[in-house]
């Protein structure tokens, strides 16, 4: 039988307003009778402690101190349907009832929402065991455990923790003779350096730029029709970098969000600017320029709200927020500091109606001898093309002998037959073309010279100095209109660039450009920017942040499960000067990080999700983790950073299945491209590379402040058949068939300490003996039985999970 | 049983126990439906048959003598008001269609010489011809009929109803997509969204791997693989007793549901399994990748569990030539027989009535005439994309046969009277199911989704 679930922490009997009250409210009556003027329904509003005691009609929605003379609690206790609240909903359960009752005796305080006040340093918690206790967090941590009656955890087996270690600061899993020296001493001191040696890995930066990489939607195509390809790769790197680099939070916010606007921006900064054109773009043909616009103007608004300020300001495009205290006014004046911006769609040759995604972009440097090979292969380029003009004008002498010819033809394209059935002067211009072009093929000096070009274009493609997307606002003023209900066309009010009322000041003093508003979000006074930030970080490491809606610090967003720990770290991060490795060391290194993920089924009935961390964290690794893992485990992982995106093997024709796309053709890459970190490997928003999508990895459409973790058959089916987890089984089994082992035994320990870390128990062990006599059996050669032995340990649970 | 809903959608992406869930709906048998209802299903399956381009509504099922009257005439304005076209300029003229069209079956609804083959079953059919969607280019016009929204990121119908219902299968996914050529939103129009991926269309393509990673990797035959996933749970149970994680348990049902998935997936596929008279009637032949095989798998599908079915249809987008032998007409030769066909087979084998069948384009076309290109040139006259009024088929599932519901005012330009969205489409199928839409939520980014957004209204005349 399982234990009755945990009551609330630190429930007393104290009705507590954000705690209780609240909840309920936002859920049942801030629909009607909240911020939204719009929906408010009887002109009565219960977000706020004026309006819900104001008397009307000789009544009072609330009457503090008073529940029977409030009107508030004889409408949700009514038995006649169309009087009761909320009108068309569910009775309130007796026990909301009974808190709202409560509430009311006590006096009816509201209190403003915990996230839109400043968080102030907590006084560090007493706790049962200052033994325990290797940093604040766990005072914290321990702390709430004291009050639920719980322990933490024992210590994790060092190898188990080294793979935890490992995989959250470089997302790679420990070879064995990494840590074997950690594992003959595992001591505090040789955990730190440890931390400290891993924190210094160009790896850290390639792990943790994925995260990143999620919330800036950064993909290297368009999406929609066509989904185009663009070039925006040097904007990855940059993030990778600035992790690597430990960039203080509060420049990569400005840089990201205005990097342009500083004055005499570097390289860098202006290609940190691509946080926002990472915007999807709907190229297709009939689509109407100022809705393409507005879409990505309106993605730029929402993706900065929930990366910095964990609000749905989103829901306020069309209608003040039903929830939140943010007006529509509030989001076209928060929008009006994007609508500054440059131009970036254009149409290109003919009247064609399809879109191409410029603006402003930049080269980057490259040596001086790869711009001088490019410059030569461009004029070869150039000149082949006036050669190819040449061959085609003489050709053309020829075209109508050919077309005579062609009556009996029956192996020609329908729209060239077809253009050649009708009379002369009904030909269409592409009729026209369709002949042309037919005919041209059939001419070998036209067509030599124009493979030789394709080759040479290939080549310069190549040689090309790469560019990248940044952001640029037009020169002049720019004058923002609300759109009414959200809609296009809808000309509403004129708005000036500004920030909501209900959050911290905007300094008069600012610019009011995007630079002003980067410099708002990381002022000291901002309440959500520093604790959103180090609520990412933790869910990031423990699986679930102490705010479980990482993408929601409003009110209908989950309540902190350790408030005080919050805003404790929160402040540790701004005053210690917004450094990321500084909060990541602060995570690792405490005993609550430290502690056995093991579960047991007492943990697990009486706080399944683990909020309350009596257990360290266990879960399955995001997708380019799992794919970096098995790479890593078979030795076949290439460090190489940086750089254009790569194209490992992926079944055949994926991006044929892209509608009208230009370059149908996946350019396979070669040799140890194929086998890069995740994080480089192409995102085509229209077709992502399908493990990882399998895996639960954004398609980039949007912000994504925290993935799905979901389980399903078509993950076994790609780590059982994907032909590179086949090749990967067999490097494996040859690296372990090469040592020079004694025996069996010795193969099975090292390759299962490769795949998953810790060394197999006896039980374990034997299982393993047993597999690879089975195998041995079934198989025409020793090599063989390796291959599937290591196919098993690539497919385990543990080897796709930190544990 | 809606409590089991709210507790679903209670968790929250990421949440560690997704995975259970996703057992529970992938081992769940024939009573998740009954667990998660809200009412008392009628339908257990639902075909969705997506015409990619947009069908031509005058041309098939909505006559209009009127556009004849004003041929090459500009519409009256009473009618175009400022409407929006992805192509047409204003002024442009109507254009009649040339086709015959007449009445059929007891219930006298009318379809064009275009599809004999559908008006034969007229009786079994409802023909809806007030529909309107919000979304007049093809992205986001799949996007909104799939999604109820015109922009990527929400979970698509078949999704939603994976998530609400769950599966019916042990050894196949609860929601399949089939294919016959690319499509402009892409995965978009099977993804799951916000919704966690398990709930995502799985696509299915011909060929000898009907599913990515389904057959084994060269040089392992089934026994092999046996005895790797029998090594892989046989450690995997050790882990667990190790961690004590229930994921772990969920992982190792997966191993085997993909195991079955690995015979069941291909043996599905195998049409040529199917005696001669029923290849025929649908047209369909073993190795073919055509519409015609699709609906034939779609029946097999349904047959063997699968929840939702959804097929696309590639080449109704007939800006030029529509009347070409290869436009339209071809576009209706290759459809209209295997579509009859699927209704046939599945009342047949009694499948029809709990099954819903869905016959509609993202949108439909103008009843102006197209005749001047995209790049400006005088062209063979074609239809632009129309989303203000264009007509659906339907059958099966609890809807009532032999019904032609709405009307459009005399060109065919939206409707005159019941006019039905794509948002009340959504509600009515969900309703199907035995779900309500306004209860079907999921929260994401601090607001309650759903798949009707705040729209939709069950359309009541359309239930048996």
């Amino acid at each position: 039988m399982l234990l009755a679930p945990l009551a609330l922490p630190g429930a007393a009997t104290d009705v507590d307003f954000t705690r209780d009250i609240r909840p309920i409210l936002s859920e049942k009556c801030f629909r009607c009778h909240g911020p939204d003027e719009e929906a408010r329904a009887s002109g009565l509003r219960l977000d706020e402690y004026a309006g819900a005691v104001e008397e009307r009609s000789g009544r009072r929605a609330i009457a503090p101190g008073v529940p029977e003379a409030s009107e508030l609690i004889a409408r949700i206790k009514a038995d006649d349907p169309a009087r009761r609240m909320p009108l068309g909903g569910d009775r309130l359960a007796e026990g909301q009832i009974e808190l709202l009752e409560e509430w009311i005796v006590a006096g009816a305080r509201y209190e403003r929402h915990w996230a839109y006040e400043k968080p102030e340093r907590p006084q560090l918690p007493r706790v049962s065991d200052a033994g325990w206790v290797r940093n604040p967090i766990d005072r914290f941590i321990l702390n709430k455990l004291d009050a639920a009656g719980l322990g933490p955890s024992g210590r994790a087996d060092p190898a188990v923790l080294m793979r935890r270690l490992y995989l959250d600061l470089t997302g790679i899993p420990p070879l064995p003779e990494q840590i074997d020296g950690f594992l003959a001493s595992p001591t505090d001191e040789a955990y730190r350096a440890k931390v400290e040696e891993l924190l210094a890995l160009p790896q850290y930066g390639e792990h943790w730029a994925r995260h990143w990489l999620d919330l800036a939607r950064y993909a290297d195509s368009n999406g929609y029709q066509h989904d185009d390809l663009r070039e925006i790769w040097p904007y990855r790197d940059w993030v990778i970098r600035a992790l690597n680099d430990d960039m203080p939070f509060d420049q990569f916010t400005i840089e990201q969000l205005a990097g342009d606007l500083l004055e005499e921006p570097s390289l860098d900064q202006l290609i940190a600017t691509g946080f926002n054109r990472n915007t999807p773009m709907n190229g297709s043909g009939g689509s109407k320029i100022d809705e393409v616009r507005n879409a990505m103007l309106v993605d730029r608004v929402n993706t900065t709200a929930t990366v910095w300020l964990g609000a749905t300001l989103g829901c306020a495009q069309c209608h003040t927020h039903k929830y939140d205290p943010f007006t529509i006014e509030e989001y076209y004046r928060f929008y009006a500091y994007f609508d500054r911006g440059v131009d970036e769609t254009v149409l290109r040759g003919d009247g064609n109606t399809r879109k191409y995604y410029v603006g402003a972009q930049i080269e980057l440097p490259v040596s001086a001898g790869r711009r001088s090979r490019y410059s030569a292969v461009k004029a070869q380029h150039e000149y082949l093309k006036m050669v190819i003009n040449q061959a085609e004008f003489e050709a053309i002498a020829d075209l109508p002998e050919w077309v005579e010819q062609q009556a009996t033809n029956r192996d020609l394209r329908p729209n060239v037959s077809s253009a050649l059935a009708k009379p002369i002067a009904e030909r269409t211009e592409s009729d026209h073309n369709a002949i042309r072009d037919a005919f041209l093929k059939t001419r070998p000096e036209v067509t030599g010279p124009r493979k030789e070009l394709e080759k040479l274009a290939k080549r310069m493609n190549a040689l090309a100095p790469p560019t990248t997307l940044i952001m640029a606002d037009k020169p002049g003023p720019v004058q923002t209109h609300l759109l009414t209900r959200g809609q296009i066309g809808t000309h509403g009010k004129a708005v000036e660039p500004g920030t909501p009322a209900a959050l911290h000041a905007l300094d008069p003093g600012l610019p009011r450009n995007r630079l002003g508003l980067a410099q708002w979000i990381t002022s000291p006074e901002n309440p959500l920017a520093a604790r959103v930030t180090v609520n990412r970080l933790w869910a990031e490491v423990f699986g679930r942040g102490i705010v479980a809606s990482a993408e929601d610090f409003g009110r209908r967003g989950d309540a902190p499960t350790h408030p005080e720990l919050l805003d404790w770290l929160a402040v540790e991060f701004v005053e210690g000067g917004w450094s990321i490795k500084d909060m990541v060391r602060l995570i690792v290194t405490a005993a609550t990080y430290r502690q056995s993920s093991r579960g047991s089924a007492e943990l697990l009935g009486r706080d399944p999700d683990n909020t309350l961390l009596a257990s360290g964290p266990r879960f399955r690794l995001p997708a380019e983790a799992i794919r970096d893992s098995l790479l890593a485990v078979s030795g076949l992982l290439s460090p190489k950073m940086g750089g254009p995106p790569v194209h490992p093997p992926q079944p055949d024709g994926l991006w044929k299945e892209i509608s009208s796309v230009a370059d149908p053709n996946y350019p396979t890459s070669q040799g140890a491209d194929r086998r890069r970190r995740g994080i480089y490997t192409i995102l085509r928003r229209g077709a992502p590379y399908p493990s990882f999508t399998t895996f639960d990895a954004s398609p980039r459409a949007d912000c994504v402040a925290m993935r799905a973790r979901t389980n399903s058959p078509l993950q076994a089916l790609t780590l059982l058949n994907d032909p590179a987890y086949l090749e990967a089984a067999d490097a494996l089994a040859r690296i372990v068939t090469g040592l020079s082992a004694e025996s069996d035994k010795d193969r099975l320990v090292y390759a299962f300490r490769r795949a998953v870390t810790r060394a197999p128990s006896a039980i374990e062990l034997q299982e393993l003996t047993r597999l690879l006599n089975e195998f041995r059996a079934a198989s025409e050669n020793e090599s063989e039985a390796w291959v599937s032995l290591a196919r098993v340990l690539l497919n385990l649970d543990e080897t796709i999970s930190k544990s | 049983m809606a409590m089991e809903l709210q507790r679903r959608a209670f968790l929250r992406a990421g949440a560690a126990s997704l995975g259970s869930i996703a057992l529970q709906s992938l081992l769940a048998a024939d009573d998740s439906a009954a667990v998660a209802s809200h009412f008392a299903p009628r339908a257990k399956h639902i075909i969705f048959l997506h015409m990619l381009g947009g069908p031509s509504q005058v041309d098939l099922l909505d006559p209009k003598p009127a556009l004849a009257r004003f041929e090459g005439k500009p519409m009256p304005d009473s009618i175009l008001k400022d409407k929006q076209f992805a192509f047409v300029p204003k002024g442009a003229g109507a254009l009649a269609s040339p086709y015959k069209f007449a009445q059929y079956g007891e219930s006298g609804a009318w379809f064009s010489e275009l599809v004999p083959h559908l008006a034969e079953r007229a009786d079994d059919l409802t023909v809806v011809r007030s529909m309107q969607t919000d979304e007049f280019n093809h992205g986001a016009g799949e996007l909104f009929l799939h999604t109820g929204f015109g922009r990527l990121g929400r979970p698509t119908f078949g999704s939603w109803v994976s998530y609400g219902l769950g599966a019916l299968s042990d050894s196949l996914p609860t929601f399949v997509v089939m294919a016959t050529g690319p499509n402009t939103a892409g995965n978009s129009a099977w993804g799951s969204g916000f919704l966690p991926s398990i709930h995502q269309g799985v696509k299915f393509r011909s060929g000898a791997e009907p599913v990515h990673y389904l057959a084994n990797p060269d040089g392992v035959d089934r026994e092999r693989q046996k005895q790797v996933i029998d090594g892989v749970s046989a450690l995997n149970r050790l882990a667990r007793e190790r961690y004590e994680d229930p994921e772990i348990t969920t992982r190792i049902a997966q191993y085997e549901m993909a195991f079955r998935l690995q015979a069941s997936g291909p043996e599905l596929m195998r049409v040529e399994d199917e005696p001669q008279h029923v290849l025929e009637a649908y047209g369909a032949e073993p190795g073919g990748s055509g519409y015609a095989n699709m609906c034939l798998l779609a029946r097999r599908m349904v047959e063997r569990g699968v929840r939702f079915v959804q097929v696309m249809m590639a080449g109704w987008d007939h800006h030029t030539g529509i009347y070409r032998p290869g436009g339209l007409p071809r576009s209706c030769r290759n459809m209209d027989r295997p579509t009859s066909a699927l209704i046939d087979d599945l009342k047949q084998r009694g499948l029809l009535d709990e099954t819903l069948v869905i016959w509609t384009g993202e949108f439909g076309r103008t009843p102006m005439v197209q005749a001047i290109s995209p790049q400006g040139f005088t062209q063979d006259p074609g239809r632009d994309h129309h989303k203000d009024g264009f007509s659906l088929i339907l059958a099966g599932g609890g809807i009532r046969p032999g019904l032609t519901y709405g009307v459009t005012d005399d060109f065919g330009f939206e409707p005159a009277e019941n006019p039905v969205h794509v948002h009340d489409l959504h509600a009515t199928a969900l309703y199907l199911l035995g779900m309500d839409h306004t209860k079907l939520t999921f929260k994401h980014q601090g607001r309650d989704f759903r798949l009707t957004d705040v729209h939709g209204r069950v359309v009541e005349e359309l239930l048996a």
